[in-house]
Parts: structure tokens; C-alpha cells; sequence
């Protein structure tokens, strides 16, 4: 276990800052995702942590020691691979053995460490078959058992779960989590898909251009996004303008409403939308709008609508709220909370307009 | 559609038909003749027990295999490294290193042999200067001229598989050995190489059955230094007119040690099946200091010494000669004899050569998608039995030939068909191999989708899937060409003076002294084959790898 520090990492590929001062601390024991879309430096600052890339400027400590002049073999920190990056050549229990070998341990803590992390990954039944013979997600609990094998002080995760299927997708991140809150290893985990990174982190970066965008707990993340990007990018959002006509319109029914900050765009979550009529009856606000779709999710239905000023409105509604009798075309009554609004400057940086006037 | 899966059985049939009778007779009857008594005509081991009691045949059985082993060791030593630093580094020069390997690998394949002789034989130019300094340097005859030339001649092979593999290894395996602590001479021992290996084998397997077959290089350079290609076409001119029962106990002996390293090396390569994925490439380095200077020098000196001889060989065919004597001073005169005297064996060489091709080219298409596309049993052994003309050597398919078709119906020995057959049955492979593997980069959903747009089966083929083919169909058959116009060790065996190609006729003036024509007439070779490469490589776009 260790806590790992990044301070004002920066890495420049040519003219594109791919790291652009990143600064953060994962605290020991941590499972701490970092989230962001493609080109974000997420990987990048991943691969800088193990060693496979030097940073332009910058610190990297572990346990408060300076990481940058040790070579990557000596760092004792784990991967895990997108590709999983199992020898094709070795056996699965030659494989998970393969770092542990060098270590000269004596041989019944050899076996005992070996069987341990097999049991742990489950792999005890198939430790002598061949990495072709395994489907990916046994590949990938493979490569996990090899980097935990060596007890490292921290566990790097490159999007570990991007080539399986879904369904496996789910079943093995419930599995890692299980595995890292055993363990209690502080683990760094990259991914894009923001589903993944609620579930299973105790603390969310989301990054973006190279750039810290966010950190703070799932429920931070999600429900006080600092920025735009972050609003867009984390869970399913809707973007108003709160001096369209038809909000305004909504805005000025409701007298004890103050107004909207000058020029901001406001966000408010598609589940927060109501739609039953004695909801919407208690509403700030109320807005007729038109559905052009109904999807049916199973658990929830997800509409999408437009509102008299042309703006698209996501709309996520569980079953039973009167939803079996919607159609695509029909007009309906929607309502919204000011309490569920947030604001955001109208700039590139976006930033969160917090003091309300 | 019911008529469709008919008109592609009835191609297989017809193929496999001319290939039971091209390729599968010819050997059978060279296996049935060791056995059969000459005399008496009953079944015998005579001729087994002959060569393996005799010391003659035994030493040569040795030498064969010593020839084989140090050749494949040779190319090895020179193909691994130069593999190595071609791929992890970023070697100036890059095109001109792989260009002049590829030319090496592709030129004529006796003139390393009398070329090296022309620099380090007897009265070789370094064998010269280097008595004019007062040393007199060991000679090059026998083995170590023969292991010198087949190192230099096959390690291209070497070269272009493992560079190829080492390039596609995936860049997570190195790193995730390097995060679990291992050191990068660690790395190349653990990961590197292992995963190198199923190339690495399978290009020195070649190299080895390659180093057995030749027969110009031991035949030229080895002076009293016998291996079974040599005792077998010897044996084969001696027992000329007569049933050539011993010339065909020796091929059978030649093809059962090459089918043998050829299998043992499958073997051992099938519990390694590495599962391909999403490769990684690495990026490559930088060569940098005094290492970097010396790692890219010797990259330049293996390519150039395996130049050495060609370069030898256009020198000294606009050298001035006197009959066989070099005169001093340069002239055309070895090309002004090949116009007046030998025009015929250069016309011979382009006819048969391109009779040959066309043969390939037009059906190599159709098996091709039969193999690829029509995948059951039978597809599946005619995929199989092309593998042959790989592993039997020349001369052994060229004695089969003349055993097998020498009467009625197909009476066509010291004809010019049964050497356009010969080059056609033993370079259908190269033909057939390129066009599979363009046809294996074609989605059959591409065919899939003019069927459903109404395009009847049949006229999908010749609409869609060839003109889709015709880059892997050209480049095969420059392949074939190639190959096809520098073939010796079967056209040596069945040429009459009517039909004697460029090769044989360089071959004969080698042995007869006449350096200046045979040095011409390679240079020929030389510059059609190397028109061809550049060709090759025009079309595939590659790095030389559709020369493997």
C-alpha cells in the first residue's frame, strides 16, 4: 500500500500538450479512475507512472519518493494491459509466475504466493493451459494475477476491460473491485466509459485536454460537476438556454423564481425531468413539449423531446409513471425544479456559476 | 446457385488431376524405380543397401548434411542480427539495405559460386593482392565456398521472416516483462525470442532444405566435395540410357532428409500457436555513439558482401576477352558473342519461363479461391501436396520427369514441354501462395454483397473477386518468373541443345573456362530479374516480404 503523488506533470508530443500540468494525490489504498474521453492523457499519465514514457517536467512520487530517475523494471508497480499482454509462449501458471521467479524466493513461499493469487483470480482449474485457449476475460485474470502476484505498491489498470464484451465487462469490474477492496491495493485505473468509472471508484479525475478537469467521489463528479465538460461528459445531461422564449415563458409563471445568471447555460439531469401529472403540478416549472421518441429501456423508459424553442430534451422516466400510454408526436407537460438546475459560464472553460444572485 | 458448388468441384477435380500427374506420378515413379531391380525387375533393396555401404555415397549423405547445417547456421548468423537492428532501430538507409537483400535473394543462384571463385579462388583478385603482400591465403574450395556462398546467398530469407515477425510482436509483451522487473537483455532471452522463434525456425529450415538441394554451388565451388545433388545428377549422366535406379535411390535419400527437417520442424512448432490480437508496434530507436555507428556499418557490410558477387559478375562481363582469356581493358565483346552464338538459349529462357507463368498465373486464380474460399477436405489436401515442390529438390522432380514420361501416351523427353511443365509443376507454388493471400485480405462479404445485388455466382468471380486478385495474380507471377528464368538443377537435367536456357548455358561456360559469356549472360539474368523485383515491389507496395 502507498499514496502516489503527481505533481505539474507535462508531456508534449510536437506542438500537442498531451499532459498539461496535471496535479493530483491518490490516497494509499485508493481506487482512483482516471476518466476522460480519447486524446484526453489519461493513458499517457498512466504509461508515465510506470515508466514507458518520460515526462517533459514534472514529479512523480510514490510514498513520497521521487519515481523519475528509477528505470521502469524497478519500480514495483503493477499493470494491467488493454490487450492484456499475456506471454502467448508460457502456460497460464508460468505467466502469473513469470515476475515472482525472479525473486528468488524460497520455494514454499513461491507456491504459497502462486496458489493464493490463482485462487483469488480463480484460475487454480486452468493453470496449465496455454493463453489460447482462454477466452478474454480469463486473459485479462491473468494479467491481473501477474502484476498482484508481486505485491506491488500500486496497481496501474489501462482500460482493462475495453475488449470484452459487455456483459463480462460487468461481471469482471464488480470482480476487480472486489479484488482491490480484499487487498486494499492502491489502484490507478484509466478508463473512457463513465458508467464504469462511477461504479467501481472511490475517487473520480476526470481529465480533458490534457488538463485536471475534476476530482471528487462518483457522487461529486455526478452531481456537482465543476464544469461543462464534466456536466457532458459524466452521466446523461441536458443543455438550456434560460433565455429562450418558451423558458422564459415558463420562468415568469412562477413569480417566486429569481432570475437566471446573465448569459449561462443551464443543465439539468434527464431523470430529474418529470412527467406524471400531480409531479408536474408541483413543479418551478412547467413546459409543454413534443416527444419524438419513446424508448423502451426495460427498467426505464427514455424519451427524447423538443420544446417550443427547438431544444432537444432528454428525458429518463422508471416504469410506471403513466409512461405506457406515450406515443412519439403527442404533446405533453413537463416539469423541472430550480433546485436541479446548474449554471455554467458560456465559455470554453465553462466553469460552474455557483454564487446565485 | 445448385449449379455453382459444381463448376468449383469440377476446377478442383481438374487440378488436382494435373497435379497427381505432374508432381504426385514423377515421384511416385522415382520412389518405385529405387526399389525395383533393374535386371530382374523384382522388388529389392539393392540399391539402398549400395549407397549406404558405400563410402562414396556415405560421405556424401554426410556432406549433405554438413553443407545443410552450417549453411542455415550461416544464414542465421548473418539474417537474425541484421533483423534485430532493422527493427528496433531506425537504420539509415533502410530501402537500399532491404532492397540489396531482396537482390541478393532473388539473383541467379550460381553466380555467388564462380564469382567468389573469381575473388578468392586460385587465381582469385583478394587471392592476388593478397600474395602480392606476401600471404598466402587458404583457398575457397570445398565446404568453407560452399558454406560462405549458401550463408550469403540464403540469409535474406532469414532476414525478411524474422523482421517481419520481430516488427509484428506486440509492444505489451515487452513492457509488461519490463513492469514485472526484468532487465532488457532479460526481455529479448524470456519474451523476444520465443515469440520470434516459430519464424525464425521455419526461415532456417529453408535455408537448410535450399542448402541440400543446390547443385550449381557444391557442383562449381566444391571441386572434390560431393553432396547427393551432385552424385545424383552425376550418377543420373553416367547411367544415362540405362534405368538411373542409383540417381533415383540418391534423390529419394535427398527428399526424405529434406520432408524430414521440414517435418520434425512443424512438429516442434505446432504446440506453439500464438494467438495473434491487436499488435502494438513498437516505435524504433535511434542509433546513437559508437555503437550505433557500428551497428548500422554492419548492417551495410552483410548486404553488400552478398552484393559482392553480382557486382563481380557485371564487372567482368564488359571485361575485354580473347576466347576464354581476358585480354585487359573492357569491351563488349562477351555480349557480342552471346548475340552471335547463343541467342537461342536467351530466347529459350524468356519462352519457357513466360509459357511457364501463364500456365501459373491462369489457374493459380481458381486454386487459390478453391483452397481459400471452398475450404473442405480435398481443398484442403491440394493445399498440402503444393507444399511439395518446395521440399523435393530439382534435380530429384527433373529424374521423375524422364522416368515418367518417356513413352506413349506422354513420350516428351528432349522436348521443350517437359521443361515448361517442370517450371510450371515446381513455381506453381509461389503463384498460388501470393494469390491466396491477396484472396485471404478480400472480405467475402464483398462477394456476398454483388450475389444478393443479383450478379449470378459465376460472374461474380470474374467481375469482382479477380479484378480484386489481380495485384496478388501479377505479383505471383513475377514471383514465378523469377524463379522460373534462373532454374537450374531440373532444366540441367532434361535440356537438349535445342532447349538450353540462359542458366544451363552459364553453367557449361563456367565449366568450360569461358568466364566472359557466362558472366554475360548473368548479367542478363541479373537485370530481368532485378526489372521483376522492382515490379514485385511496385505492385504489393511492400518491404519484400512477398519474396519469402
Amino acid at each position: 500500500m502507498a499514496h502516489v503523488e503527481i505533481d505539474q506533470a507535462v508531456k508534449c508530443y510536437d506542438a500537442f500538450r498531451a499532459l498539461d500540468g496535471v496535479s493530483l494525490k491518490v490516497p494509499s489504498g485508493n481506487f482512483f479512475t482516471l476518466l476522460g474521453p480519447s486524446g484526453c492523457g489519461k493513458t499517457t499519465l498512466l504509461r508515465a507512472l510506470a515508466g514507458f514514457h518520460h515526462l517533459d517536467s514534472g514529479d512523480l512520487r510514490i510514498d513520497g519518493a521521487s519515481l523519475i530517475d528509477t528505470p521502469p523494471h524497478q519500480r514495483n508497480i503493477g499493470m494491467v494491459f488493454q490487450d492484456y499482454a499475456v506471454f502467448p509462449h508460457l502456460s497460464v501458471e508460468e505467466n502469473v509466475a513469470f515476475g515472482l521467479k525472479r525473486q528468488r524466493l524460497p520455494s514454499s513461499e513461491f507456491k504459497r504466493r502462486l496458489d493464493g493469487i490463482l485462487g483469488v483470480v480463480q484460475l487454480e482449474s486452468l493453470r496449465q493451459r496455454m493463453p489460447h485457449e482462454l477466452s478474454g476475460g480469463q486473459q485479462q485474470r491473468v494479467g491481473l494475477a501477474r502484476s498482484l502476484v508481486m505485491n506491488p505498491g500500486v496497481i496501474l489498470m489501462d482500460e482493462p476491460l475495453s475488449n470484452l464484451d459487455a456483459q463480462l465487462r460487468e461481471e469482471l469490474r464488480t470482480e476487480i473491485r472486489g479484488i482491490q477492496q480484499q487487498l486494499g491495493i492502491t489502484t490507478i485505473y484509466v478508463t473512457h466509459d463513465q458508467e464504469e468509472a462511477l461504479a467501481v471508484s472511490d475517487l473520480i479525475c476526470v481529465l480533458n485536454e490534457g488538463q485536471v478537469q475534476q476530482i471528487g467521489t462518483p457522487l461529486e463528479v455526478y452531481r456537482d460537476p465543476a464544469n461543462l465538460f464534466v456536466a457532458s461528459f459524466v452521466g446523461g445531461n441536458n443543455f438550456l438556454e434560460p433565455d429562450a422564449p418558451a423558458l422564459q415563458a415558463a420562468r415568469a409563471s412562477n413569480r417566486s423564481l429569481s432570475p437566471p445568471p446573465q448569459g449561462a447555460t443551464a443543465t439539468i439531469r434527464p431523470e430529474q425531468i418529470s412527467l406524471a401529472p400531480e409531479r408536474v403540478a408541483a413543479s418551478d416549472l412547467r413546459l409543454l413539449v413534443t416527444l419524438e421518441q419513446v424508448n423502451f429501456f426495460g427498467r426505464e423508459y427514455h424519451l427524447i423531446a423538443r420544446t417550443a424553442d427547438q431544444a432537444p430534451l432528454k428525458i429518463i422516466l422508471p416504469m410506471g409513471d403513466g409512461t405506457t400510454s406515450l406515443n412519439s408526436g403527442q404533446q405533453v407537460e413537463v416539469g423541472m425544479n430550480e433546485r436541479d438546475f446548474k449554471y455554467f459560464e458560456n465559455s470554453p472553460a465553462g466553469s460552474r456559476i455557483r454564487s446565485r444572485p | 446457385m445448385k449449379r455453382f458448388p459444381d463448376f468449383w468441384t469440377g476446377i478442383l477435380l481438374g487440378i488436382l488431376g494435373v497435379v497427381a500427374l505432374f508432381l504426385l506420378w514423377p515421384l511416385w515413379q522415382v520412389l518405385h524405380v529405387s526399389f525395383l531391380d533393374a535386371d530382374t525387375g523384382d522388388l529389392t533393396l539393392r540399391y539402398y543397401e549400395k549407397v549406404f555401404s558405400h563410402r562414396y555415397y556415405r560421405a556424401a549423405i554426410i556432406n549433405t548434411l554438413v553443407v545443410g547445417v552450417l549453411g542455415m547456421i550461416g544464414a542465421c548468423l548473418l539474417g537474425i542480427p541484421l533483423a534485430y537492428f532493422m527493427s528496433r532501430y531506425n537504420v539509415r538507409l533502410r530501402a537500399f539495405v532491404s532492397t540489396l537483400a531482396i537482390l541478393a535473394l532473388v539473383s541467379p543462384p550460381f553466380i555467388g559460386a564462380y564469382a567468389w571463385i573469381m575473388l578468392l579462388g586460385a587465381n582469385g583478385e583478394i587471392t592476388n593482392f593478397l600474395r602480392s603482400l606476401g600471404w598466402d591465403p587458404p583457398l575457397i574450395y570445398g565446404l568453407p565456398g560452399i558454406v560462405l556462398v549458401f550463408s550469403f546467398k540464403y540469409y535474406p530469407f532469414v532476414y525478411l521472416m524474422t523482421e517481419g515477425a520481430l516488427s509484428s510482436i506486440n509492444r505489451s509483451f515487452e513492457e509488461a516483462a519490463e513492469n514485472l522487473g526484468y532487465r532488457a537483455w532479460e526481455r529479448f532471452l524470456y519474451i523476444t525470442l520465443p515469440l520470434a522463434f516459430p519464424a525464425v525456425s521455419t526461415s532456417a529450415i529453408l535455408c537448410f532444405v535450399l542448402s541440400i538441394a543446390d547443385f550449381g554451388t557444391p557442383s562449381i565451388i566444391g571441386k572434390n566435395f560431393r553432396t547427393l545433388s551432385t552424385i545424383a545428377y552425376n550418377q543420373y549422366t553416367t547411367e544415362m540410357g540405362g534405368t538411373p535406379s542409383l540417381a533415383v535411390t540418391i534423390s529419394i535419400i535427398m527428399t526424405v532428409v529434406s520432408v524430414l527437417a521440414v517435418g520434425l520442424q512443424r512438429r516442434f512448432m505446432k504446440r506453439r500457436r500464438y494467438v495473434g490480437g491487436i499488435a502494438r508496434k513498437r516505435e524504433k530507436l535511434e542509433p546513437q555513439g559508437i555503437s550505433g555507428l557500428l551497428l548500422q556499418v554492419s548492417c551495410y557490410l552483410i548486404v553488400l558482401i552478398s552484393m559482392l558477387p553480382n557486382l563481380v559478375v557485371v564487372h567482368t562481363s564488359f571485361l575485354a576477352t580473347r576466347g576464354p582469356v581476358f585480354s585487359g581493358g573492357y569491351s563488349l565483346e562477351s555480349y557480342d558473342r552471346v548475340w552471335r552464338e547463343i541467342t537461342g538459349s536467351v530466347a529459350n529462357s524468356f519462352m519457357f519461363s513466360s509459357l511457364a507463368v501463364v500456365m501459373i498465373v491462369s489457374v493459380s486464380g481458381l486454386i487459390a479461391y478453391v483452397i481459400v474460399r471452398r475450404s473442405n477436405a480435398w481443398s484442403g489436401a491440394l493445399d498440402s501436396i503444393l507444399m511439395v515442390p518446395y521440399i523435393v529438390p530439382g534435380v530429384v522432380m527433373a529424374i521423375g520427369f524422364v522416368i515418367s514420361f518417356n513413352a506413349w501416351p506422354l513420350d516428351l523427353v528432349g522436348t521443350m514441354s517437359i521443361i515448361v511443365l517442370i517450371v510450371f509443376i515446381r513455381r506453381l507454388p509461389y503463384g498460388v501462395r501470393s494469390a491466396s493471400a491477396t484472396l485471404r485480405t478480400i472480405k467475402p462479404s464483398v462477394e456476398e454483397a454483388a450475389v444478393s445485388l443479383g450478379v449470378p455466382p459465376s460472374l461474380v468471380f470474374l467481375k469482382i473477386t479477380l479484378p480484386l486478385l489481380l495485384p496478388g495474380l501479377i505479383a505471383g507471377g513475377m514471383m514465378s518468373f523469377i524463379t522460373a528464368i534462373n532454374e537450374l538443377s531440373s532444366t540441367l537435367i532434361l535440356y537438349t541443345s535445342s532447349t538450353m536456357t540462359m542458366p544451363v548455358r552459364v553453367y557449361l561456360s563456367v565449366l568450360d573456362g569461358e568466364f566472359g559469356i557466362a558472366a554475360a549472360l548473368s548479367t542478363i539474368l541479373l537485370v530481368s530479374t532485378a526489372a521483376c523485383v522492382f515490379a514485385v515491389i511496385k505492385i504489393t507496395k511492400s518491404d519484400g516480404t512477398s519474396f519469402i
